[in-house]
């Protein structure tokens, strides 16, 4: 070969191109400078292929040929050492201006590629997009499910039952939940038969009573069965400020016991204190606790399957109960009662209220 | 489907870098809470747990495997009598997981004693770096049992009063692999518990033996430990230069060098320690000595390295700042507040050649004008804080350089700056990065300045508006919309702001340091809607609010779950309503009940009684001290609490 033969080759020789094959089949001829700055790419030609049309390396399946020119636009870049630390900085700051699906798929491609620089680049991307933002809006960017359970999403889980007056009523109320279990146990009672219209009714009424707090403190929807356990439970329920405490299985009819749904599946009643999920729901259980009292004995006339006797003790004492843990707070009372007779969810909204 | 196509190309690797590169709490819980991929990645990567409450630690133990730190100094309630419980919870549910926790933060926990210490050491085996710092009840008998803790590399034990020679040793002789320890204000500790130290603890890294009454002998003993690098002995009133000889002579490895409100120090015995140390790269000097002399500076040529330099208090010349331009050509921090005889010239100088200061404090440099805030402008174009406070001659024009040319800025601090006005803001709003605004007595401040800062820096975390008449409400409106990162805020005697103003601060979410003394206008609604909105308050100054009455303290109590520190003096507060607030704010751990005129002693007592299990500071009038039964004063103080007699 003659001189300029010589010199005509050489400058292809050093331009040297590696094939590369994506996802969807098509074939792409890059310059192996510019590839080699992939480490997968780097690995891949080190054992021997891409150098030929007929055996061009595989790219994983995230790499696209979109993706694929983005990267090869970075690695272009960035494998010329002239540039200076500003220059870079700024060509990054550029690059990275994109939608946010296309930038998790740079992310994946990237890092199928094993280039961590550019992984490193879309990842900070990623999270400047996610901060600052609402659970609400990063899922709507991201297209995300909203599949979070309601104590996940409530977590840490407030626990401000650590009132000793109100674990004591709550034991109080186990003990006579006891009680009136042993009782209905020695009566004969055909309950079971009683249809679901009663049920009905006092969901209504409980729903409409004891509201929010109440529809927790219902007891489970498998032990309907008696009457008077439900009655007795609708009736200590709001009484009992750890409003789920006695498992909330009732269904979607009222917002607040989904909240509860996942808790209280995983807390039996042992007559203790439980989480109380959500500020909202409190100051209404604490009215519940409250008024009650007042509101239950409205309940009595549908009741009429236990002793009245003995349900008016029973009432009786546990009125007499609370009145006396509420004794103290008079003020509050007031308060709470003209509060919790509205029933609304930011009971505080109001303006003048509470002087 | 969308959702799961994002889902698939985000592999658990990539969402935990991305978590990785999330530094703020509240970012982090979003993407927690957002879906179960997001809470998954997150619950089985997460090291780090601060808990508010310590009854969450049990049901929170299972959902983090990989946890191997826990800090517990914001709970209320960490003493003997509730650690076992504790603990039993938590082994029932888990009993493998203590055994991976690294570090534990009991900071402040001033009610725990000896057994409960004792308890937790024989529970979390494998500790090594414990925080107890601040339980000021502690003594030699904790220190030995932190002693047993033989894996121990980091202990702190800040303000542990009756920590003594006799405990150090148990600790040095326990914790062999010990290598950074804080004896801060430990005061018991004297040379003898600090030559053991030295002869015990060789891998010994960072040494803070600050206020303590050792005298240059310790240090003697300090400058045989061979890999020391930081050793901070900040207002050690004994030690002379003699000291600093000793020093000069060993310590081969010595980076950093604290020797601040050291009296009897001087800047000769320092030349010592310079010459033989160049790789010197923190040197904090402040309140030291009177006046640094040139011959001083000139040593400076062998710090090649050094980037941070702190001679605060001391009186400097024009020739101080170009030796240490031309010597000091690395450094990223310099300390100057309250230095005589800073001038533009100086300063001028000074960053011709330090062009890449980071962290510049020229507090009370009063002499300086525009032209050396022009000068630092240009030339440190990567400057993140910048203090100024008292420096009076400044004008909007100052600003305006700032804003055109350092875009980087963090922190800026413009207290008692009185030519600082609306246009300034203008300029200084350019700077989009900006965290941490403190304008004080800057009486030309006004609601259109405050918009500015809204709309421009979002990022704003703290902002302190003492006394700056001209805000009221349309401002603080301006701040909810534009602000919403905004966690501090000091709005004391800004008399013009009301309720409606208020109102618009409840809507900042993120809100958890809350300053409002002397706000005549603020009623009990203001305070229901500050309490109502801003959940995590947790820091809030009521002091001389003189017309807030019952039903805002009543929604404070209701509202504010997480309300730690309060300050109420002045207010006019019933006996009720005090009871109810601190019997129902279970976090609450620092309060100030001074001047309450409608509360009775009665009411203190029930109120006191309330809360004793978990306050730890209290200030209240001295004549009370007779009036509250003897009983409920040994509580308190049996439980940790420290109380402050007005």
């Amino acid at each position: 070969m003659t001189e300029a033969d010589r010199e005509i080759i050489k400058p292809e020789m050093l331009r040297a191109h590696v094939w590369l094959q994506t996802s969807d089949g098509s074939i792409l001829q890059v310059e192996q400078e510019v590839a080699i700055f992939c480490p997968f790419i780097c690995h891949e030609i080190q054992s021997g292929t891409g150098s030929l049309k007929c055996y061009p390396i595989s790219l994983p399946s995230r790499v696209n040929p979109l993706m694929l020119s983005l990267i090869l636009d970075y690695c272009r870049f960035h494998q010329v050492p002239g540039h200076s630390n500003k220059e870079r900085k700024s060509f990054d700051e550029r690059f990275v201006r994109m939608d946010t699906k296309r930038l998790c798929e740079l992310t994946s491609a990237a890092d199928s590629l094993e280039l961590k620089p550019l992984v490193d680049l879309t990842s900070r991307a990623l999270a400047r997009v996610i901060e600052g933002k609402t659970p609400e809006e990063i899922r709507e960017i991201f297209h995300l499910p909203d599949d979070l359970t309601e104590e996940e999403k409530l977590e840490p889980i407030k626990n401000t039952m650590d009132d000793p007056r109100i674990r004591l009523l709550n034991r109080l109320y186990a003990r006579k939940r006891k009680e009136l279990k042993e009782r209905e146990r020695l009566k004969n009672v055909e309950a079971e038969e009683e249809n679901v219209d009663d049920r009905s009714v006092d969901d209504l009424l409980s729903y409409i009573n004891g509201g929010h707090g109440d529809s927790k403190g219902t007891t489970t929807s498998k032990n309907k069965k008696k009457n008077r356990r439900r009655k007795d439970h609708q009736k200590t329920a709001p009484l009992n400020c750890s409003s789920c405490s006695n498992g909330t299985f009732l269904s979607n009819s009222v917002d607040e016991s989904n909240k509860m749904d996942s808790v209280c599946n995983n807390r039996m009643v042992r007559g203790n204190i439980l989480p109380n999920l959500g500020n909202t729901t409190e100051l209404l259980d604490t009215g519940n606790a409250r008024f009650a009292p007042e509101e239950e004995f409205d309940d009595c006339d549908l009741d009429d399957d236990i002793d009245p006797a003995l349900k008016e003790e029973i009432d009786r004492e546990v009125a007499d109960f609370a009145r006396r843990l509420n004794s103290d707070w008079p003020e509050r009372l007031q308060e709470i009662l003209s509060l919790g007779s509205e029933r609304s969810q930011l009971p505080l909204s109001r303006n003048g209220n509470g002087t | 489907m969308e959702s799961s196509l994002i889902l698939t190309l985000l592999t658990d690797d990539l969402l935990l870098k991305i978590i990785s590169l999330l530094n703020d709490d509240f970012d982090r819980k979003s993407f927690r809470s957002t879906c179960k991929v997001f809470h998954r990645v997150d619950s089985l990567h997460r090291t780090h747990l601060r808990l508010l409450r310590p009854e969450f630690l049990s049901t929170l133990v299972v959902k983090f495997p990989c946890l191997n730190s826990v800090d517990l100094s914001a709970c209320p309630r960490i003493d003997d009598g509730t650690i076992p419980f504790l603990l039993s919870s938590i082994h029932s549910v888990s009993p493998s997981w203590a055994a991976k926790i690294r570090r534990l933060n009991l900071s402040r926990c001033s009610g725990l004693r000896f057994p409960g210490l004792q308890m937790i050491v024989s529970f979390f085996v494998n500790l090594e770096s414990v925080d107890v710092s601040y339980c000021c009840g502690f003594g030699d008998r904790e220190a030995a049992v932190l002693s047993c803790l033989a894996g121990l590399r980091e202990l702190n034990l800040d303000k542990c009063l009756y920590v003594t020679d006799v405990g150090l040793a148990k600790i040095v002789v326990g914790c062999p692999k010990l290598e950074n320890l804080s004896l801060k204000w430990c005061f018991e500790v004297t040379d003898i518990g600090v030559e053991l130290l030295s002869k015990k603890c060789s891998d010994l890294k960072r040494l803070d033996i600050s206020y303590l009454k050792v005298t240059s002998e310790s240090l003697l003993a300090v400058g045989r430990m061979e890999r020391l690098e930081v050793l901070a002995m900040v207002g050690c009133s004994l030690v002379n230069d003699i000291g600093l000889h000793y020093l000069g002579k060993g310590c081969p490895s010595l980076q950093v060098l604290d020797i601040s409100r050291c009296d009897k120090l001087s800047s000769s015995a320092l030349v010592s320690v310079i010459k033989a140390h160049s790789g010197l790269l923190q040197l904090h000097a402040s309140y030291s000595f009177f006046d640094i002399p040139v011959t001083f500076l000139h040593q400076f040529k062998d710090l090649k390295k050094l980037r941070t330099l702190r001679i605060d208090g001391a009186r400097v010349s024009d020739s101080s700042f170009q030796i240490i331009s031309v010597n000091c050509k690395a450094l990223v921090e310099i300390g100057m507040g309250k230095c005589g005889g800073v001038s533009d010239t100086g300063i001028i100088q000074l960053v011709s050649g330090c062009v890449n200061l980071k962290v510049f404090n020229l507090t009370c440099c009063s002499d300086l004008t525009d032209s050396s805030i022009r000068a630092i402008a240009e030339s440190c174009q990567d400057l993140s804080c910048l203090k100024l406070e008292c420096c009076n001659l400044l004008s909007q024009k100052s600003l305006e350089y700032l804003g055109s040319h350092c875009v980087l800025l963090e922190e800026i601090d413009l207290t008692d700056c009185f030519g600082i006005n609306d246009i300034g803001i203008r300029y200084l709003s350019k700077c989009s990065e900006l965290v941490c605004l403190k304008l004080g007595l800057c009486a030309n401040i006004s609601n259109k300045g405050l918009s500015y800062i809204a709309s421009n820096c979002p990022k704003i975390q703290e902002l302190d508006l003492y006394r700056c008449p001209g805000i009221s409400d349309d401002g603080l409106a301006s701040l909810s919309v534009g602000c919403r990162k905004l966690r501090k805020l000091i709005l004391s005697y800004c008399s013009a702001v009301t309720d409606r103003g208020m109102e618009h601060l409840g809507c900042l979410e993120q809100l958890s340091d809350l300053e409002l003394r002397g706000l005549p206008n603020v009623t009990g609604t203001g305070l229901r809607a500050i309490a109502a909105g801003c959940r995590r308050l947790a820091e809030l100054d009521l002091k001389h609010c003189e017309n807030i009455d019952d039903s805002g303290f009543w929604a404070l109590t209701y509202y504010s779950k997480n309300l730690k520190q309060i300050n109420l003096s002045g207010c006019q507060i019933s006996d009720l309503s005090l009871c109810m607030l601190m019997g129902n704010l279970t976090c609450l751990q620092d309060a100030k009940l001074v001047d309450l005129n409608n509360v009775t002693a009665n009411g203190f007592e029930h109120a006191l009684r309330a809360c004793s299990a978990q306050l730890k500071k209290l200030k209240l009038l001295a004549p009370l001290r007779r009036l509250l039964s003897q009983e409920i004063v040994e509580t308190l103080k049996a439980r940790g609490c420290k109380i402050r007699w007005d």
